[in-house]
């Protein structure tokens, strides 16, 4: 009889635990699930849209802000007469009439006729009452300074979902950061369909984009593109950039491109003019790359800034090929300080020479040629440096002078920074700090890179700088007052296996005031017509970029 | 004891309509949040949209390409040459 019972009691039991199995399944394992699903019920899932962080310039400008536009949408079932409102849609919308007309012939109940409009044009719309035409809130990016710093920026786009997405410069950079995380709501509606108070309403997971403050100056952006253009205007060249960097923290101060693009409307543009060829485009620097080549040689001891060269007197002959000067003209016995100021090729020859392929390949690491710079915009790229065992002896020669080997612009800019700032090289950065939604500030800190050349390198080759300047081929533009340190750079352009007789790229590179930098500049302008030089076309720009520069930081001149 | 029962079935009997007539006018009250809330969500929204609107007008008319085609609308020009103040040794010091 016992053994009956307890049978039954273990039966019983057995079933108990099954129930409570099974509860524990429905009650903790799939809760999250049938909660959501009961408050279904009786209220809507949304999903709830994070707002994109703006991107502000050092001043708190926000030069890509959010503002609302509108979708307008329409349900074709609605809508009796479609030839009326498609004539009344695409008249006030400004958009083919034949697109409107057939998607309002669509067996749909929602279509999309138009996007980010404004508020102006949604009132108008509105004042049509036309049936089964509704809107859709939406929010697009706005850019108050229109096309300012286009290229740094990019832009924002759709993806494959069509969904926002940043491309290019910041907005590509830090896509993540600057779009935030979507979220899921709840609403509680009454037998009305009016929301009503609930707990569920509460938005889960969602997170604003954090906004970034850059270290662009409005100000400086707005010069030195404004000087650009005119220079590009005058001096006839097909394009042009300038970047402006502190030396001492690696922020960038302003970088400017033309021809540019209207990041709002840039569909309208030819796709080639979204890169920032700053970080993206590749060239021969030519004799702007002087002073890396003698400063290594002059950190490395091998020459003074009085060594004599005893090969300049005429054209040298390497590996059957001859090496010119840039005019022809060749100066016997020429110390290091003169082969800078006459840009002397000949003599930078004779530098590279006592340098040596291996030492010049070291140094060149050191300055960061032939690594990307890490500055935080989409598009950077590192120009390939070919190992040892490829290079001739004329490579060697002609690398001196800045030609055979490929550099981009803010590598280069990188590069003589360090030589302003005693030796030391520093990360480029456009963003000095970020604010999350919740309001905290983390800023972005200098980093130092690598320590190429010693400072007392550094300073001499600043004065040999200066002298370039101010007895250089440039020193008809130069800015009198100021002790400013610049080279000039005529680059040959290379095209099909040999160089370019007519076309040219010419840059200048240098830094202000030269004692205590307080920012160092590069100017590239591709092809320019007035002349191929860079003392005649790119020199001027640098210098008046320079003076404008000078008198907003309000930097007295000091000689 | 019958007093006793009385009593309990008294008390119990006004705790009961106590709390239905709480329940009764708390449901009430309730019964228009839905509607003011609604108010308040749409008076929220067309804020928010003015702020916006506002936001991005005040942008626009702040921007330096407008700032500097309106400063030359109004007459005014690049100041060619600047002039700077040195710290230069004063004529006469005081030992």
């Amino acid at each position: 009889m016992i053994y009956r019972f307890k049978i039954i009691f273990l039966v019983i039991f057995f079933l108990f635990f099954l129930v409570i199995l099974r509860l524990f399944y429905w009650q903790v394992i799939r809760a999250q699930e049938l909660s959501e699903m009961g408050q279904m019920q009786y209220g809507k899932s949304i999903t709830v849209s994070p707002v994109r962080g703006e991107i502000k310039t050092s001043d708190g400008f926000p030069i890509a802000a959010n503002k609302i536009t509108y979708l307008v949408v329409a349900n074709p079932k609605e809508i009796k007469d479609v030839s009326k409102v498609t004539d009344q849609l695409s008249g006030l919308l400004g958009i083919d009439p034949a697109s409107v007309s057939a998607s309002l012939r669509l067996d749909k109940y929602w279509v999309a006729i138009a996007r980010n409009i404004d508020m102006e044009t949604k009132i108008k719309v509105e004042k049509l009452k036309l049936q089964g035409v509704g809107f859709e809130q939406q929010s697009t990016r706005f850019y108050p300074e229109a096309s300012m710093a286009a290229q740094l920026i990019g832009f924002v786009g759709k993806d494959d979902f069509g969904k926002d997405k940043g491309y290019f410069g910041i907005e590509g950079y830090f896509e993540r950061l600057l779009s935030g995380k979507e979220g899921k709501a709840i609403r509680v509606n009454d037998a009305f369909g009016k929301p009503i108070l609930a707990e569920t309403n509460i938005i889960t997971n969602q997170i604003d984009g954090s906004t970034l403050i850059l270290n662009v100056n409005r100000a400086a952006q707005f010069l030195v593109e404004r000087r650009l253009k005119q220079g590009i205007d005058k001096y006839g060249a097909s394009s042009g950039m300038v970047a402006v960097m502190e030396p001492s923290t690696g922020n960038i101060i302003a970088m400017a491109s033309l021809p540019a693009f209207d990041p709002k409307n840039y569909k309208d543009y030819e796709s080639s003019l979204y890169k920032n060829p700053f970080v993206s485009d590749t060239y021969e620097p030519g004799s702007t790359f002087k002073p890396l080549i003698m400063s290594a040689a002059l950190d490395a001891k091998l020459v003074t800034p009085t060594t004599r060269c005893n090969t300049c007197s005429g054209p040298v002959s390497i590996g059957g090929f001859d090496i010119h000067t840039w005019n022809d003209k060749y100066y016997g016995n020429i110390n290091m300080i003169d082969v800078i100021m006459h840009s002397d090729n000949t003599g930078m020859v004779f530098v590279a020479q006592k340098l040596g392929l291996s030492r010049m390949l070291s140094y060149l690491d050191k300055f960061g040629i032939g690594k990307t710079t890490g500055i935080d915009v989409q598009g950077e790229v590192a120009p390939w440096i070919k190992p040892k065992d490829q290079w001739y002896t004329v490579d060697l020669a002609t690398a001196g002078f800045g030609q055979g080997i490929s550099v981009t612009p803010i590598e280069l800019l990188g590069a003589i920074s360090a030589i302003a700032n005693y030796g030391k090289r520093m990360e480029p950065h456009v963003v000095g700090s970020v604010v999350s939604p919740d309001g905290t500030i983390t800023k972005i800190k200098p980093k130092e890179l690598d320590k190429p050349i010693s400072p007392e390198t550094a300073k001499v080759m600043t004065e040999i700088m200066i002298n370039a300047v101010n007895k250089g081929e440039a020193q008809w533009t130069r800015l009198k007052g100021y002790r400013i340190a610049g080279k000039t750079g005529t680059a040959s352009i290379p095209i099909a296996g040999h160089y370019d007789p007519t076309q040219t790229i010419a840059s200048f590179v240098g830094f202000a005031p030269a004692d205590k930098p307080k920012f160092v500049m590069l100017v590239v302008l591709n092809r320019p017509q007035s002349s191929i030089y860079g003392a005649e076309t790119a020199a001027p720009i640098f210098f008046n970029i320079a003076r404008d520069l000078l008198n907003y930081y309000e930097i007295p001149p000091d000689e | 004891m019958k007093k006793k029962a009385f009593l309990l079935i008294t008390i119990l009997l006004f705790i009961f309509l106590t709390l239905a007539m709480a329940r009764s006018m708390v449901s009430n009250s309730m019964s228009t949040s839905g509607t003011e809330l609604g108010k308040a969500g749409d008076e929220l929204s067309a804020l928010k949209i003015e702020n916006a609107l506002l936001k991005e007008k005040l942008f626009a008319l702040s921007s330096l390409a407008l700032i500097s085609s309106k400063a030359a609308e109004m007459g005014f020009v690049e100041e060619k040459n600047t002039f700077s103040l040195t710290s230069t040794v004063p004529i006469a010091l005081r030992q």
